[in-house]
Parts: C-alpha cells; sequence; structure tokens
C-alpha cells in the first residue's frame, strides 16, 4: 500500500496505453466587392480518446472500468431524484439514513441496496470529444467588424461546491433547496458540508455532473479606420476607434460556473467579460 | 586525412561507448537516501534501527501522521479515534461524521479506513526483518530479542486487525515479491476469528520468553518487553471471551491478565490521574507506550484541542454522553441515581474527580483563566473569539494536555506526551471483568492474588481518584456494570470505548443515541442546562460490529477476500 503524499513502494512506470482517433477539419472563404469585403472560416474537432490499457484492479466491474472508455471520466451514483416523503424512502433502496431532501440513488445492479456496486461510468469526461470554432470578419469602407467563437460538445464537468455551514452556496442551491418548507425544491437539502454529505462528496453522483458543452462569442471587435484625407487634416499618420469586447456572451446549459472550467469543487477564477473601447492613434 | 578519419572514429567509439555503458547504468542508479538490502542484512546496526523503526507505519491518508509517521490505531492525530465512538466527536469532521452517521461502507471508510493496508505492510516488512535475522551478526542473546521484538510488532499489527474486522488473513513468515503469483488464493483467504486469535497469541507467548523483562541500556524504552507482549495477549484474550467474538473461556482470559499482574513489576500511578499521561520515565504504570520527542512530535494537543476563547481549535468535543456517566464521588452512584447526590442545577459539583481531570467544562479552571461556554457573551462560545473553532458540543477535551506546553503558537515546543498503549490499570480491568465472568466478584483464582473486585477497587483507589470502593455483596452482574463504569471513566479517550462497546455488543444501544452536547444559558448569575444534539443523525447498524474491508482491497484480490457481513 502506497503512502500517502510519497514515493510509491515500486517506482511509477509509463505503462498507460491511450488511442485517439478523430477527424480535424477546417474551412475558410473571403471575399471582397467593391467597399464590401468579408470572410469566414471555421474548425472543428472530433477527437476520442480510448483507454487501451490502465493499471487497474483485477476485481473491478465490467461498467466500472476505465479501460475501453475515454479519458478523466466520472465513477458516479445515478441520481435520479429527490425523495419528497418518508414512504418514498421506505419504498426504494436507500442509504442509512436518508430523509426527505436526499437524492434518490439508482440501485443499478438491483440487488436491493445502495452500494459501491452502483456506481456508473459516465460516458464522457471533461475532455470535450468535439471542439469547434469560428472567426467571421466583415469591411465595409473604413468599418471592420471581426468575431470569434469557440465551443466544446460532448463534454462533462462534475462541480460540487464545497458548501456548508461555511457558506459558500451557488445561489441556484441556496434559491432552490428542499427544505421542510420547499418540499418541491430542485436541489437536495443543504448539509453542514457537502463534502461529506451523501448527497455529495460521500456519494459522488450524476447530480453534480453537467453537460459542460458551451458556445462563446470570445472575441467581437467593431472598428472605423479614419480616412487618409482626414487623416492629413489632423497631422496624424494613421487612427483607429474601436470598440470590442471579450466573452460577450456565452450559450450553456452551465447555470452557476464557467464551463472552462475544469475543478471538481469550483475552486477556479471564471473567465471574465471584458468590454473595451479605445482609439489607436500614430503621429 | 588519415589522421583526422582516426580521430574521428575515435571520437565514434568513445561516443558510442560512453552511450553504451551510460545505457548499461541507466536503471542501476544506486539511490542516496536509502540503504540496499544487502547492507541491511549485513550490519546489526543499520539492521535495529529499521527493526525499531517497525513500530511506526505508512501514512497513508490525509489527516493523519500530523508530526510523524502513524504507530499502532490512531494515536494522537488531530481527529482521535474516541471521535467515532460516544466519547467525542471531531469539530470538523475529517473523515469521523460519517462513522458517527453510520454511513461506513467498504467505499467510505473514512478516518477508519487505514488499518487494514497498514498493518498488512507493515507485516510484511516485519517479515522480511524476520527471514533475515538468522544471517545477521550479531550477539545470540540480542539476536532472540529483536526475534521476539519483531514477533511483538506483528502480533500488535494482527490485535488491530482482529479486534477491527474479525478474521484475518495469517501470512506467516511470507514476504511477497513483484515477481511474485499476487492472485494466490491463499492470499486472501480469512482465518476464521478463533484461528486469527489463537495464532496471535502463540505469537505472543513466543514474543514473551524472548523479549526482556524491562528496557535499560541496551533496550531502549518505548521497545517491546515481556510484559508488553503478556498485556496484549490479556487483552486479546479478553476481547476472545467477550460476546462478539465468543472464541476462548473468561477463564483464560484471566489467567493471562493474572500473568502480568504475577510479574510484580507495574502499579498504578500515584502521583494524580492527570499527571501520569505526561509523566514517562519512572511511571511504573506504562506497560507499553511510543515515546514523542523534539522534532518527532505528534500533534501539537493544546492547541488543536483547546477552548476558542484561548486560541484553541476545539477538535475532539466530548459529548454529554460521556459526561452523564461520570458517577458521583461521594456515593459512587450513577446520577440518575436520586440518592446519588447529584444536582442538576449543578451538574458540574461532586463528580468523579476523573472527570475534572478529563473534560474542560462550563467554570472549569485552565490555564489561569475560567472555561466559559455560556450565551450569551462567554469566551469559549459562539459569541468568543475565532468562533469557528467553538465547541460543538459545550466541552473540551483535557485529558492528556500539558501546561506546560504553550498553547498559543506551540509549534516544535508541544507534543511529546507519550501515547500509552497499555497501562497496568487496563490489565486491573481485564482481569476483574475476566475473573468476574469466570469466578464471581469474590473468588481469588487459584494461582492468582486478586479477587475481581479487589482488582477493580485498586483502580479506584488511586491518589487524586479515591472513588468509594465497591461493597462486598455486590452480585456478579453488578460487577460487570462497575467494570464497565471504570472502563468507560478510566480509560476515556485512550482507544477502548470503540472495542468495548462492540465486544459487550451493547454498540446497537450505545452507538444509536444522538451525540449530545449542551447549551448553558446565562442569566443574572444563574446557569440553565439544556441538553441539545451536537451533531445530528448518528445512528449504528448490526454490520458496524466490524469494520468494512476497504474497497480497493477487494478488488484488488478479483473479489476473492470475502468482505464482512451486511456490506
Amino acid at each position: 500500500m502506497n503512502p500517502f503524499g510519497a514515493d510509491p513502494l515500486v517506482p511509477s512506470e509509463n505503462i498507460g496505453k491511450v488511442s485517439s482517433k478523430g477527424v480535424e477539419a477546417t474551412l475558410g472563404y473571403n471575399k471582397r466587392m467593391g467597399k464590401f469585403s468579408y470572410g469566414a472560416s471555421g474548425n472543428f474537432t472530433y477527437a476520442k480518446s480510448n483507454i487501451e490499457f490502465i493499471d487497474e484492479a483485477p476485481g473491478v466491474l465490467p461498467y466500472q472500468r476505465q479501460t475501453g472508455n475515454p479519458l478523466n471520466t466520472y465513477l458516479l451514483y445515478r441520481a435520479i431524484g429527490i425523495y419528497r416523503t418518508q414512504e418514498e424512502i421506505d419504498k426504494t433502496p436507500h442509504l442509512n439514513g436518508a430523509q426527505p431532501g436526499d437524492l434518490i440513488y439508482e440501485d443499478y445492479n438491483k440487488d436491493g441496496q445502495i452500494t459501491a456496486d452502483d456506481q456508473v461510468r459516465s460516458q464522457y469526461g471533461n475532455i470535450p470529444l468535439i471542439t469547434y470554432g469560428a472567426m467571421l470578419n466583415f469591411g465595409y469602407g473604413d468599418f471592420d467588424l471581426s468575431a470569434v467563437f469557440a465551443g466544446q460538445a460532448k463534454v462533462s464537468q462534475y462541480v460540487l461546491p464545497e458548501s456548508g455551514t461555511v457558506g459558500n452556496f451557488y445561489s441556484s442551491w441556496a434559491d432552490n433547496r428542499w427544505s421542510p418548507t420547499n418540499t418541491n425544491g430542485s436541489y437536495p437539502r443543504v448539509d453542514t458540508r457537502a463534502s461529506s454529505s451523501i448527497n455529495g462528496g460521500l456519494y459522488n453522483n450524476t447530480f453534480w455532473l453537467d453537460n459542460a458543452s458551451f458556445l462563446r462569442l470570445k472575441n467581437i471587435e467593431l472598428g472605423y479606420t479614419l480616412p487618409a484625407s482626414k487623416l492629413s487634416l489632423l497631422h496624424m499618420q494613421s487612427a483607429r476607434l474601436y470598440v470590442n469586447a471579450f466573452n460577450l456572451f456565452t450559450i450553456t446549459k452551465v447555470k452557476d460556473y464557467d464551463p472552462e472550467g475544469n475543478s471538481g469543487s469550483g475552486q477556479f477564477y471564471p473567465q471574465q467579460k471584458i468590454i473595451n473601447v479605445g482609439v489607436n492613434v500614430s503621429f | 586525412m588519415k589522421i583526422r578519419t582516426l580521430i574521428y572514429s575515435a571520437c565514434l567509439l568513445a561516443t558510442s561507448t560512453l552511450y553504451m555503458s551510460c545505457n548499461r547504468d541507466f536503471p542501476e542508479v544506486k539511490p542516496t537516501d536509502k540503504f540496499e538490502q544487502n547492507i541491511l542484512l549485513s550490519d546489526s546496526l543499520v539492521f535495529e534501527a529499521y527493526v525499531v523503526n517497525r513500530y511506526i507505519g505508512a501514512r497513508l491518508q490525509d489527516k493523519e501522521g500530523d508530526g510523524t509517521d502513524p504507530g499502532f490505531g490512531r494515536g494522537f492525530e488531530y481527529s482521535m479515534w474516541s471521535s467515532i465512538t460516544d466519547e467525542s466527536i471531531y469539530n470538523n469532521d475529517d473523515n469521523t461524521w460519517l462513522i458517527q452517521k453510520g454511513q461506513l461502507a467498504p467505499e467510505n471508510v473514512g478516518m477508519a479506513g487505514t488499518i487494514w493496508p497498514r498493518s498488512y505492510r507493515s507485516i510484511r516488512e516485519v517479515n522480511f526483518a524476520l527471514n533475515g535475522l538468522a544471517q545477521l551478526t550479531i550477539s545470540e542473546p540480542h539476536r532472540q530479542w529483536l526475534k521476539g521484538e519483531l514477533q511483538f510488532i506483528r502480533a500488535f499489527r494482527y490485535h488491530d486487525l482482529i479486534r477491527n474486522y474479525g478474521g484475518v488473513v495469517l501470512m506467516g513468515d511470507r514476504v511477497l515479491e513483484l515477481s511474485d503469483n499476487l492472485q494466490n488464493d491463499s492470499l486472501f483467504t480469512r482465518a476464521t476469528l478463533k484461528e486469527s486469535i489463537d495464532y496471535t497469541v502463540a505469537q505472543l507467548d513466543q514474543a514473551a520468553a524472548l523479549l526482556p523483562a524491562t528496557n535499560g541500556s541496551n533496550w531502549a524504552l518505548g521497545r517491546a518487553t515481556k510484559g508488553a507482549a503478556l498485556a496484549l495477549k490479556a487483552r486479546l484474550l479478553l476481547y476472545g471471551a467477550s460476546p462478539l467474538y465468543n472464541t476462548n473461556t473468561w477463564a483464560a482470559a484471566a489467567d493471562a491478565a493474572q500473568a502480568v499482574i504475577g510479574l510484580n513489576q507495574y502499579s498504578i500511578f500515584q502521583g494524580g490521574y492527570d499527571k501520569m499521561f505526561p509523566a514517562t520515565e519512572g511511571n511504573p504504570e506504562i506497560i507499553f507506550a511510543r515515546l514523542y520527542t523534539r522534532n518527532a512530535n505528534h500533534t501539537h494537543l493544546e492547541i488543536a484541542n483547546g477552548p476558542n476563547g484561548y486560541g484553541g481549535w476545539g477538535g475532539n468535543l466530548p459529548l454529554q454522553n460521556l459526561v452523564d456517566d461520570y458517577a458521583m464521588a461521594a456515593t459512587g452512584k450513577p446520577i440518575t441515581d436520586p440518592t446519588s447526590g447529584y444536582s442538576a442545577a449543578n451538574p458540574y459539583v461532586g463528580r468523579d474527580p476523573r472527570f475534572y481531570y478529563t473534560i474542560l467544562y462550563n467554570g472549569a479552571s485552565y490555564r489561569g483563566s475560567t472555561v466559559e461556554t455560556f450565551t450569551p457573551g462567554g469566551k469559549d462560545s459562539k459569541d468568543g473569539t475565532d468562533n469557528w473553532n467553538t465547541s460543538k458540543t459545550g466541552y473540551y477535551l483535557k485529558k492528556f494536555m500539558n501546561d506546560a506546553y504553550p498553547l498559543q503558537n506551540p509549534w516544535g515546543n508541544a507534543g511529546f506526551q507519550p501515547w500509552i498503549y497499555m497501562r497496568y490499570a487496563e490489565v486491573l480491568l481485564n482481569y476483574a471483568e475476566a475473573a468476574n465472568e469466570a469466578y464471581g466478584p469474590d473468588v481469588v483464582p487459584a494461582g492468582a492474588t486478586l479477587s475481581a473486585r479487589a482488582a477493580l477497587n485498586l483502580v479506584r483507589a488511586r491518589t487524586g481518584v479515591n472513588m468509594p470502593a465497591i461493597a462486598a455483596g455486590t452480585s456478579q452482574s453488578q460487577l460487570r456494570d462497575a467494570v464497565r463504569y471504570e472502563r468507560r471513566v478510566e480509560l476515556a479517550f485512550e482507544e477502548f470505548r470503540f472495542y468495548d462497546v462492540r465486544r459487550w455488543m451493547i454498540a446497537d444501544v450505545t452507538e444509536n443515541k444522538p451525540a449530545n452536547g449542551i447549551t448553558i444559558n446565562k442569566v443574572g448569575n444563574t446557569f440553565t442546562y439544556t441538553t441539545k444534539v451536537a451533531l445530528d443523525g448518528r445512528s449504528f447498524l448490526k454490520k458496524h460490529y466490524w469494520l468494512p474491508i476497504p474497497r480497493a482491497e477487494i478488488l484488488a484480490s478479483s473479489n476473492k477476500l470475502k468482505q464482512n457481513e451486511d456490506y
């Protein structure tokens, strides 16, 4: 048994084997018609990794193995709802101490109890199978407009915020939590600590696994370049007025955090939304 | 031209030779921070240092091995073993709450998850030394001591495994290498509980025959002695006679305890209950302990467990469940008895003296001021400073604390108390329990010098404790209760309660009670006391009489290792 936070008994070996297969495509188009010009290009990558060998214990259940699955998938209990009443708890397999407001876990192997054998490997990990982007630009006379979109799909991210008596709740959980006065809440009851709750860290489950697909406008810029006739009047060599924005909007199902983050406790700094207005002048 | 070619060729040759020699030596780099096996087995000093280090195990989890690597059991870590019993709860969880709440499962073993892997790792290391002992150049008497010592350490590991998991896999003297067949069925076949205890007891008999009687210049304090081996044997046989085990007789357990008493080597420390725990040298009560020193310390207990008003972190918090079990000093009666003299309005007056040495309560004098857990305004309550550290139960731990150590900013200047694995009071209580069950309260068995009742009263008569003696005419079942009381109080926080409530099979009662604390409201100069639940959802299921073997171990065995029932 290897010590915690120190060298393993047996030296690490590079014995894992992963194959990745996929396609990559880029398509671009530019056109100019008099004062009007435009262009567009897009890229698309589909890459699926497959773990061919990883040093797993021989007794790991087939549906829990990493081997044969993509990298970074999660082993999770399947959350299939929230207990609303004691009768519901009594008639389904449940954990010791389950109470109304707790997540219902699927008895995947149908043995009448919730055990580690009910954990199932997730379809996707937090490495996207699909990443894509698009760059658009338009020009009309002295005006130019460009935009960069980026996105990912077929990807999951597990985020259980470290919440509890220390606070630190996402508002969607705090506002929609099950409580004796909000028995229809869409989130489980809150606990002293999420990481040691049967709705959280003790039984990591699909409730906290989000579809981290997104499409994000990474950058957009609108500019106006002053024509030469006006420049000489102002004794300038060049001048350009612009307004640009980063991360102006994101289309995603993730509600509470940045879908580009990859920390399971949600502890990452989100990408900022930045809007600049500026002038570039040279004399 | 020719010369140039020659030089080129020489260079090429040199390069390729270098390359080849490099390549050949690459996997043979000698680590400079480790001894090779042949040095270990050829240098008796290195070998002995290796043996002594087997009292310590590998750190396997976060939140353990604070200061130095763990020994046997849990000892002085931030969260103590007491915090998975009805003695205390740990303020900051640290993987103890799931056990208190009955959610212990093979994949959620929490703080209790290290005993299986650490013990088996240690057993392998001991076996390696045992197998190499014969070829070591060393004086014959010392070789025998080392052999006994290694057998003792291995037996202590098995005892830890047995009392937590039941029947264990007995490894014999085998040392497995990576090249061996690690799926061999014999590696995963658990012996019965009886076979496991019999093997370990036989090992301890051998160790006792080999080990020196006392520590001295050739056998430093802290190393196992004959008395340690016999005391461990007595503990194991006491467990074996208990209802949960039922593998040997109470008479055998009494005999084994008598063997330690009969050494006439140990006695009850009479310098005060509280002074016993910091006292290492010349303490006649210690049979086997782990010693600590500067730069090889354990958790800084005073800050880790101290009240928030003192700058402490309120770690292991005694429960009301324990507080209520301290009897009244004058009458010796439980507080539930109307004639005990207990007053609910003054609950901390007149209790068993060990209460005051073990628990910090509202009004207790501590380090130059008074503990204030009352509200509103108490400095050690939620109204005090750093109130995230305040006690959930209204109590703080006092036992083991050394007032000579700094509480604030103690780094490097505290954490040296010995962790006592076995002391004479335990042996007397083991004897009292076993002799009472085998012979009744007042019989002095053949070859012994004490009756069960007399042994129990020796513990109660400690200077500074002086609890009323259990009177003659006490029935067997009354003495059973008295022994249970004495273990609860005398041995609190010393890693006995967890095993006692299991082996007596009362855990389904004691561990299903709410984890209670106290709310103390102050109005004028009057306190009112209201019991509260300090940790929600305390629960114990039948399967929790034994720990689950960690799931990773079961999977590594291709599911051949049999899990404990109902997990």
